[in-house]
Parts: C-alpha cells; sequence; structure tokens
C-alpha cells in the first residue's frame, strides 16, 4: 500500500507542480539560447478576410507548440535531453549536432542534387556579369571535415566535381587545406575572422593579387555562445570573438542597401553592438545584409571585387578590402536576379567571387531566391 | 490532443482528474463525457458532430434492437447502424481511394470528395458496432442512459487510437466501478511506461527511419537498421499508446483489455496476431470471420473467409494498396499455416527467426508510400538495389542508435516486466523507492525530450 501511496503521490506531484508553475511562469519573449522568439498563447479565433471572425482551425497546434515554448524551466529540460541522449543513450549526435573535442558541428548529409541546383542557379547569374569579368567560386568546407571522431562528412571531391560540371566559365579556388579545426568557433559554425589569413592568402593567389602580410589589431568580445551552443543544449565553453582593425581599415567605408528606400546608407564595418543581440556573429557587417559596398581609397590595388555570398563573408571581407579598392557584397537569399541587375553595375575587369558555405551549397533552397 | 503531450500532460490531464475526483459518483461519467469531447473537439471541433451523430443514431437503434430482438425490425436496426457506422467509415476514409482508382481504370474524371478523415473514425465505429451487434445477439443488455452510452463510445482514454474496448468490456463498470489507490497507481505506473516508450523509444527509433526515408544512404546495413527500427518504432508507438490508454482507464476505475501481448516472441504469424493488436484481430474474428462461418465451413470456404478478413484488415489500416498488400499478405501466411503447414512446428529458434523476418517485411510494406517503393526497399535487405553491404552514414547510424535498438529489442520481450515483478515481489522495501522513482524519471526525462522535440502524432493516428 505505501508504494502504490508514493507512486500516486509522486505522480499527482509532478503533472500539477507543473501545471501551477507553468501557470504562474512568465515565460520570456525570445530564446536566446535557440536563437529565435518563443511562440505566444496563440487566439483562439481568427479574422477572416471579409473581417468577420472565425474559429481558428490550428489553435490546437499552435497552442501544444506555444505549451512546449513557454514550460517552464525550458532550457533546463533542453538539457537534461541532451545529458540523456549522450550519456545514458549513448547517441553520437543530438538533433544532428554532435560535440567532438569541445567543438560542436552539424552532421550534413550531401544532398548531390541540391548542390547541382545550386550552381546551376550561380551559372545563371554569371550570365549578367560582363563579359571581361574574371570569375571565380568556391565552396567553404563545413568545420566537421577537420574535426575528426568518425562523424558523417559530405564527399567535398564530389562535390567540387559536381560544381565544376555545372560552372563553366569560373574557376574554382580550393579552401580546403587553408582551414583547420581551430579556424572555427567551437560553439558557431562560422569561422573565426583571425584565423583567416591562409584563406585570405588561397583567395588572393586564386585571383591574381599579391598577398602582403598584415598588421592587424585584435579587439575581443566575450562570451560568444554561437548558434550550436543553444541547439547543443550541453554545457559547452564560451568561445571569444575577436575583430581585426589596423591602419588599413581606417580609409576603409562601408555602405549597407536599405530595403525600404533602395538607397545605400552609410554605416560601419564592425557593429560591436550586435554582440548582446541575438547572433553576435552580426558584429561582422551587421550580419543579414542584402547588399553592401566598401570602398577603400588606399586600397594596394584599385580593382574591384563582387562577392555573391553567404554570412561567412560578413568577417572575411574586411580582410580583404586591404586589397581592393571596392568590394560589393551581394546575398543572393534575399535578391532575386532581377534585382541583382537593377541594383549592382558591375565594372569591366572586376573580380567576381561566388563564395558560399557548404551547408548552404548543399541547401538550394537557401542558396538564393529565384 | 496527443498523450505525449504537453497539452494534455500538464494542463488536460490535471484539470480532469480534479474534476472527476471531486464530482460525486452520479456525476463521474457526465464529467468524463465532457471532457471526452472537450479532447476530441480540440483537434477536430466539427468532427466530434460525426462522432456524436454516431452515438445518437446507434444508441436510438438500440432501442429498437432491444425491443424486437429477433423480429424484423431488430434486424432492420441492427443493419441500419451497420450501414451507418461501415457507410461514413466508406465516406471519409475510403471514397477518394475508390474515387481515384475508378477514374484510373475507367478513365473517368470524377472530383475527389477530399474529406478530412475524423480522427479515431475507425476506432469508435469499430465500438459503436460491437455495441449494437452484442445488442442484437443478447450478449449484453440496452443501455438507457444516453449519458453512460456516451460515455463509452467517446471515453478519451481510448477514443482516438484504440485499444477497441467492447461494450461488454465496460458495461459494468459504465454505471459502477471502484476508485482504489491500488487501481489508480497501477494506472500510474501502466500510463508513466508507455509514455516511456512512446517518447524515448519510438520517437526515436522512428527518427532514424526517417533518415533511411531521406535517400541518404542505399546499402544493405541500412536497409536492415530501418526495417528493424521500424518494426520497433511502430510497437513502441503503438503498444505504447495503448499502454497510456489502458492506464489512464485504471486511473478513472476502468479495466481495458490488454492491446499487445509481446508479439515479438512469437513463433508464428497466428501466433503474431493473437499478440498483436489483439482488440482488433479479436473484433474481427468475433463480427466478420465467426459470422462467415469461421472454421466450420469447407476448407475452400474458410480459405476466402480468412482471406476476406485479412483483406478488410488491410483496408482498415489505410485507403490503399500497400494495406491492402499487407493485410492480404499475412492472410496468404496464415493460410500457409493453416492448410499447408496444417500445425507442424519448426524448432524455435528457426521459427522465431523466420515469424520476424515475415514480420519485418510486412511492416515495410507497411510503411512504404507505393508499392514499388515497398519492393524495391525489401529488395534492399538482399542486397538488390544497393550500393555495398554498409558505408559510413550506416556505419555511423548503427553506432549511435546501438543502444535505442538494444534496449527496444530487450523492450519488447517479458523480461523487464518479469524482472520488475520478482523486485516488487521479493524486496518491497526496494520497490517502494524504485517503483515512485521510476514514474518520477519517466516523467521527467520525456518532458525534457518533448520540450526538446517537435510535435510528434502517433502512427495510428490517420485509423
Amino acid at each position: 500500500m505505501k508504494r502504490q501511496i508514493a507512486t500516486a503521490a509522486v505522480f499527482l506531484m509532478i503533472i500539477f507542480g507543473l501545471l501551477i508553475a507553468n501557470l504562474v511562469y512568465i515565460p520570456p519573449q525570445f530564446s536566446i539560447a535557440e536563437r529565435r522568439r518563443l511562440t505566444t498563447l496563440p487566439d483562439i479565433t481568427k479574422t477572416n478576410r471579409d473581417g468577420s471572425q472565425s474559429l481558428n482551425p490550428n489553435f490546437a497546434g499552435e497552442f501544444e507548440t506555444y505549451a512546449l515554448d513557454s514550460f517552464v524551466w525550458r532550457d533546463g529540460f533542453r538539457s537534461i535531453k541532451a545529458r540523456l541522449l549522450r550519456n545514458v543513450f549513448l547517441q553520437k549526435d543530438s538533433n544532428g549536432i554532435y560535440i567532438q573535442n569541445g567543438s560542436a558541428a552539424k552532421i550534413i548529409v550531401l544532398n548531390a542534387d541540391s548542390v547541382a541546383k545550386t550552381a546551376q542557379k550561380l551559372a545563371k547569374v554569371m550570365q549578367l556579369l560582363p563579359q571581361s569579368t574574371n570569375v571565380y567560386y568556391s565552396v567553404i568546407p563545413d568545420k566537421g571535415r577537420y574535426m575528426g571522431g568518425g562523424f558523417p562528412q559530405p564527399d567535398y571531391a564530389q562535390i567540387e566535381e559536381i560544381m565544376a560540371q555545372n560552372m563553366a566559365g569560373a574557376e574554382y579556388i580550393s579552401l580546403m587545406d587553408t582551414l583547420t579545426a581551430e579556424a572555427y568557433y567551437a560553439t558557431d559554425l562560422h569561422w573565426r575572422q583571425e584565423r583567416l589569413e591562409p584563406v585570405v592568402k588561397a583567395l588572393l593567389s586564386g585571383m591574381g593579387v599579391e598577398y602582403s602580410a598584415p598588421d592587424y589589431e585584435t579587439n575581443t568580445l566575450k562570451p560568444f555562445y554561437g548558434v550550436y551552443y543553444g541547439q547543443a543544449a550541453l554545457p559547452l565553453k564560451a568561445d571569444t570573438m575577436e575583430y581585426l582593425t589596423g591602419d588599413w581599415l581606417a580609409s576603409v567605408t562601408a555602405r549597407y542597401l536599405d530595403s525600404g528606400s533602395l538607397k545605400m546608407l552609410d554605416g560601419d564595418i564592425y557593429h560591436v553592438s550586435r554582440f548582446q543581440g541575438m547572433d553576435p556573429y552580426d558584429v561582422f557587417l551587421g550580419g543579414a545584409q542584402p547588399l553592401i559596398a566598401l570602398d577603400n581609397p588606399d586600397a594596394l590595388t584599385d580593382r574591384q571585387l563582387y562577392i555573391f555570398r553567404d554570412s561567412f563573408s560578413s568577417s572575411l571581407a574586411p580582410l580583404l578590402c586591404r586589397y581592393y579598392s571596392g568590394i560589393t557584397l551581394i546575398d543572393l537569399r534575399y535578391f532575386s536576379s532581377a534585382a541583382v541587375e537593377m541594383l549592382v553595375e558591375f565594372t569591366e575587369d572586376a573580380d567576381v567571387l561566388f563564395l558560399l558555405g557548404m551547408q548552404v551549397v548543399n541547401d538550394s533552397a537557401l542558396s538564393m531566391v529565384q | 490532443m496527443l498523450f505525449s503531450g504537453a497539452t494534455f500532460l500538464y494542463y488536460f490531464l490535471p484539470l480532469v482528474l480534479t474534476v472527476y475526483f471531486i464530482c460525486p459518483r452520479g456525476l463521474k461519467n457526465p464529467a468524463l463525457l465532457l471532457f471526452s469531447l472537450v479532447f476530441y473537439a480540440w483537434g477536430e471541433p466539427k468532427y466530434v458532430l460525426v462522432m456524436l451523430f454516431s452515438i445518437v443514431s446507434s444508441w436510438l437503434l438500440g432501442f429498437v434492437i432491444d425491443k424486437y430482438r429477433g423480429a424484423a425490425p431488430a434486424r432492420a436496426a441492427l443493419a441500419t447502424s451497420v450501414a451507418l457506422g461501415l457507410g461514413m467509415l466508406a465516406v471519409f476514409k475510403y471514397a477518394d481511394f475508390f474515387i481515384s482508382n475508378a477514374n484510373g481504370i475507367f478513365g473517368a474524371d470524377i472530383p475527389l470528395l477530399r474529406l478530412a478523415l475524423p480522427v479515431g473514425i475507425s476506432f469508435y465505429t469499430f465500438q459503436v458496432l460491437s455495441y449494437t451487434v452484442d445488442l442484437y445477439r443478447g450478449q449484453v443488455r440496452l443501455q438507457r442512459s444516453f449519458v453512460d452510452y456516451a460515455t463509452y463510445v467517446a471515453l478519451f482514454p481510448q477514443l482516438v487510437a484504440g485499444p477497441i474496448v467492447r461494450y461488454a468490456t465496460v458495461a459494468k463498470e459504465l454505471e459502477s466501478r471502484k476508485h482504489t489507490l491500488m487501481g489508480f497507481s497501477s494506472g500510474v505506473l501502466r500510463f508513466a511506461t508507455g509514455l516511456g516508450k512512446k517518447v524515448l523509444l519510438a520517437n526515436v527509433l522512428g527518427e532514424l527511419c526517417q533518415i533511411y526515408r531521406q535517400g541518404t544512404e542505399n546499402t544493405v546495413l541500412f536497409a536492415w537498421l530501418y526495417a528493424v527500427a521500424y518494426g520497433l518504432h511502430i510497437y513502441f508507438d503503438f503498444s505504447g499508446y495503448s499502454d497510456m490508454a489502458i492506464g489512464l482507464g485504471r486511473m478513472f476505475g476502468f479495466s481495458f483489455d490488454e492491446n499487445f501481448n509481446y508479439p515479438f516472441i512469437s513463433k508464428s504469424i497466428t501466433e503474431f496476431w493473437r499478440r498483436w493488436h489483439i482488440s482488433l484481430s479479436s473484433w474481427f474474428r468475433d463480427y466478420v470471420y465467426i459470422p462467415l462461418g469461421g472454421n466450420r465451413v469447407s476448407p475452400g470456404r474458410q480459405a476466402l473467409n480468412i482471406a476476406a478478413v485479412w483483406l478488410l484488415t488491410g483496408l482498415w489500416h489505410g485507403a490503399g494498396w500497400n494495406f491492402i498488400v499487407w493485410g492480404l499478405y499475412f492472410g496468404a501466411l496464415l493460410l500457409v499455416e493453416k492448410f499447408a503447414l496444417k500445425g507442424r512446428k519448426l524448432p524455435a529458434l528457426p521459427a522465431h527467426t523466420i515469424t520476424m523476418l515475415l514480420v519485418l517485411i510486412s511492416w515495410i510494406l507497411f510503411d512504404a508510400p507505393t508499392l514499388p517503393v515497398a519492393i524495391a526497399r525489401i529488395g534492399r535487405l538482399a542486397g538488390v538495389g544497393t550500393d555495398g553491404l554498409a558505408g559510413s552514414l550506416s556505419l555511423y547510424y548503427l553506432r549511435s542508435y546501438a543502444v535505442p535498438l538494444i534496449c527496444g529489442i530487450i523492450g519488447c520481450t517479458p523480461l523487464p516486466a518479469t524482472l520488475a515483478g520478482r523486485l516488487a515481489g521479493r524486496k518491497q522495501g526496494l520497490a517502494l523507492v524504485l517503483e515512485p522513482a521510476y514514474v518520477a524519471l519517466l516523467l521527467i526525462a520525456c518532458t525534457a525530450y518533448l520540450i526538446d522535440g517537435s510535435f510528434n502524432p502517433f502512427i495510428y493516428f490517420r485509423f
């Protein structure tokens, strides 16, 4: 009988305890760990096009999402799950995120069709470019390639082959041997700006620009909890973010496309205040921006560079400003081909670089708007 | 609303338990009925009317059956009940299947009805028919109270995914049932175990199946990983839900029959279907097979009866050719066991191995979106159309899912329950701590998985 009392009591304490806790708990609007806005209590009715009200047909599903998103001690429960999965069930990854030597990465399974579609989309954009431009492309390997541990990795040789088949007319610059596991943040998918000199060298060499050793000043921001920190829900040591400045950056100006007015407005290279925001990596060139123009009248050459890019180029482009008098960064995830033609004027004899990370290349739906 | 969801666990269940146990005896059924209707309407507000129509019509027809039992009006009322029940199933579940096949065969262009399938219609229709048929047969008494009858049909523990509870099973408990601490705590234990099966095993193994379906690697190892994982996934998903239903029933004083009895220890297909989804197979036996003559007819007719039952069983699971083939597949195997093997048995290990292989193949049929996909997946088990024995992905997932797979394989045997039973019997002091700790750990672990995961509907939810 005592056993039955204890079992019933424990069960009732937990379900009633958590009911009461959830009723009194005021959940945050954002999850910093997960980098997203949490679902709020859904409306039981919805407004139709004619202004009338009817029952919200999705209320049940939305309420369940809200109940999970607003659950008391949500991050703690996620951590419990991650620990159970890793330490009890001995599974190697959680939601596709794994940890090796204190660094988190994502399992990427090669989607050859998607890679081909991405390359075909880029090839279409190439047709907009003046004949005189020098066109290059590269794929930024995912950090997992260098981390070891026997986790599945995409076949990069096959990726290079697919890209080459679909991007005739563009010259490939390999970055495979320029990076190491330490060149990436432990808690984020991105590379570390202070470790990018081999990448800069390889790109410049490929584009026929002479490299010269830089003189950087290092600025430190910490702690940096990258995107994988929240997804892994496991205790990972925080990263330190470093951004590089120096004399070479003094004369560089940045202009950003304002999506409302379609005008280019002045801004900073490094947005340090964003370090406290939802995505600290936005420190570099303000994060997700459709079009950025960097000008450097004191560059080592008067060449122009156009980079069709994703977020990785945000930390790379300031380092290339030493060598190019003008760098235009175009994020095709926010641009259609028609918009590119309308908003970007390509100069003759410019260098054009298609530079995308592995995760974007592997998912053609991410790579650009049609 | 799902049992394995935050809405049910931490909002609905505490509320219904509170109201139910506060209510005096005379209001307990109305309270259960009200909450059951809310439970159903939560996800399907307009289709609660379909269920209510089924309840009202069968209850009213029950009066005619009872008054004129043995006479033509009773037969007519029974026929009407069957026609209404099966008619609703036909319209909501099978109409578009028949229309699209007719269009394909005759080149017609009949528009599809595109009706959403009311959740649980296959379950509550069979429950309603069990009442009217058993009433006609004189095996149960007329239920004069609409509230009690509606409570039986709509009872939320078993409403949307079974087990199929016969009216005869709960007739007495509807009117008079005991609420004991022993019953409640055994219900808690059963519910928690079912929740753990669903969230910690079924959902996890389901992830592996989903990875396979994405077609990332085409090797023999991955094909076998998928086959085993899917078999365990569907077992723990469905038996876990049944455990939760039975456990909830016990909390409210009801005793539902068992729906699973360790089917994966079976040494023949006949035995498998005595252990798997027992409520469904026994329903078809009692309401289709035996009325058709059962095994008291000529062998030829008996074979036809078996084929008919298994055609219907396949169709019950889904409006698709793969389900029909799945049902007929089992029908054929049962015919072989009955007429070709004639009770001859192999030694235990080969019998068990062959049975499990045949069952695994059946689940591939069950899961495939089309027959050609099913055939291709089955072929890969033997290396047909594969790119090799194993690859980096399959080896990785074998390592990564080894513990859940092993837990699943052990968990589908009587071993854990046997050990727990011995512990409870011999070490009562230890069991006093371990049993509530087990329930607490399961609840916390499952809550953690639910919060981290996403919406996770049961496989059998589409029936």
